[in-house]
């Protein structure tokens, strides 16, 4: 790999768009060769600045309400009485039923718990991270208390679960030689991660307004990650589970911290 | 580890599977916000900004049927943006060029050994505004879309049309522009001292 074949993959490993193994001898490069690291500097401040300095203009108001109108309109003409939204609608309550019936008990969750955690951590590690597991934690009363301890977190959790969204336990875990925590989710038979990290040295322009949510599929997975103050979170589940994942999102933002 | 998979905190991509109608608006309304942005970046005028906006969002709602799941809403969207602006530019019948044609382009060196110059430690936000107010509409859309947008270069070379080598280039260029006004701000404006 010479100057040029670095020069020319610049921008996308500033912006996080390099495949791991190809981004280890890209900045292996980087750190034997001045003019490159030079370089990758220059675009990384500039992308940086940018990122998190030029205006980003508020959308006004009343544009806002004037959009929401236009989409009501739209919805508004279609009828819900067609058989092609209501046929489904009712297989789906039926499943979702059926669904809640085996795998709802209480025992059956309590003895999948740690299993289900290790599965979850075993699945993304060597995925996506270079991740060392700590002292696992079932949850309770104490679990806020447990996540400060454990990665110093200041803030108070966004959601901690409820009988829809069954939080079934938490890991210490080392990403990329920072402390974060991940909490196992589960709606129905949907498990889910959720990676709390701080975002110091994550390699993507945290917007300081919170504004920017990633979905993110890979072959296999998807995930949801956005910036919290000074942490990272990411929700990460199977494909087929992208639903859930979005809906739990949106329950985390329902109920911001007020931490 | 599976073939080309990414850390999840490292992809900004906006990638959506197949949508309910319900979906579709809700992630609408979600875009508004960066649209306007940029809209605003293109127009620098508020009202015209929204009714680009607008006029965007109406049309991805008459096109909802073309939008492919699996592909990222957010650059299907600036699409229609930069389409709907070179229309209005059109209709306007104003010299004003939307493509990468600027002066002194060939000035900007390109290359292993070129020198980058250091930039300023500390850039307050109206250097950064200015300076990207200065940039051609479409190098500073190019830039933004990558920057505070997200989108990959793909994606942004799929906006534009044109190869992703392409919009390196331009990027290069682009940021290469910015630097040097960025530099010139420290030399002749604000000053060093108190």
């Amino acid at each position: 790999m010479d100057c040029k074949d670095v020069q020319e993959r610049i921008e996308e490993l500033v912006h996080g768009f390099v495949p791991a193994a190809e981004e280890e001898a890209l900045r292996a490069h980087l750190l034997a060769c001045k003019l490159c690291a030079q370089r990758y500097q220059w675009v990384e401040k500039l992308a940086l600045e940018i990122a998190g300095k030029a205006t980003n203009h508020a959308l006004p108001e009343e544009l806002r309400r004037s959009i929401e109108k236009d989409l009501m309109r739209t919805a508004s003409r279609r009828s819900w009485l067609r058989p092609a939204v209501w046929v489904p609608a009712a297989a789906l309550a039926v499943v979702i039923l059926a669904l809640t019936v085996l795998f709802g008990r209480p025992e059956r969750r309590s003895i999948q718990v740690n299993q289900v955690i290790q599965a979850v951590v075993r699945d993304y590690q060597g995925q996506w991270f270079n991740s060392r597991l700590g002292d696992p934690h079932l949850v309770g009363a104490d679990l806020q208390r447990w996540l400060d301890k454990a990665m110093d977190l200041e803030k108070k959790l966004p959601f901690q679960g409820n009988d829809e969204f069954v939080l079934l336990g938490a890991r210490k875990v080392e990403v990329s030689g920072r402390q974060g925590a991940l909490l196992v989710y589960r709606r129905e038979e949907a498990v889910i991660g959720f990676f709390i990290l701080p975002a110091k040295g994550i390699n993507f322009p945290v917007q300081p307004d919170g504004r920017r949510r990633v979905l993110a599929e890979q072959t296999g997975y998807v995930s949801l990650t956005w910036p919290w103050d000074s942490y990272v979170c990411s929700l990460v589940s199977t494909q087929k589970n992208r639903e859930q994942v979005v809906a739990l999102w949106e329950r985390m933002r329902s109920r911001p911290p007020s931490g | 580890m599976m073939e080309g998979a990414r850390c999840p905190f490292r992809g900004i991509m906006t990638r959506i599977g197949p949508l309910s109608s319900e979906e579709f608006n809700t992630l609408l309304v979600e875009h508004m916000q960066p649209l306007y942005n940029l809209a605003l970046w293109l127009c620098k005028d508020s009202h015209q900004a929204s009714d680009l906006a607008q006029e965007t969002l109406l049309k991805a709602l008459r096109a909802r049927e073309s939008f492919q799941g699996g592909t990222n809403l957010k650059a299907w969207l600036f699409t229609i943006l930069r389409n709907c602006f070179i229309n209005i530019l059109k209709r306007r019948g104003k010299e004003e060029s939307f493509d990468f044609e600027v002066e002194n382009a060939g000035e900007v060196e390109s290359g292993p050994g070129t020198a980058y110059g250091e930039l300023p430690p500390f850039l307050m936000r109206s250097d950064i505004d200015r300076a990207l107010e200065k940039l051609p509409g479409g190098w500073r859309f190019l830039i933004l879309m990558v920057d505070l947008e997200g989108l990959s270069l793909a994606e942004a070379a799929a906006v534009l049309g044109v190869p992703v080598g392409t919009v390196k280039s331009r990027l290069f260029r682009a940021r290469m522009i910015l630097s040097r006004q960025l530099r010139d701000y420290r030399v002749s404006g604000r000053g060093d001292g108190p």
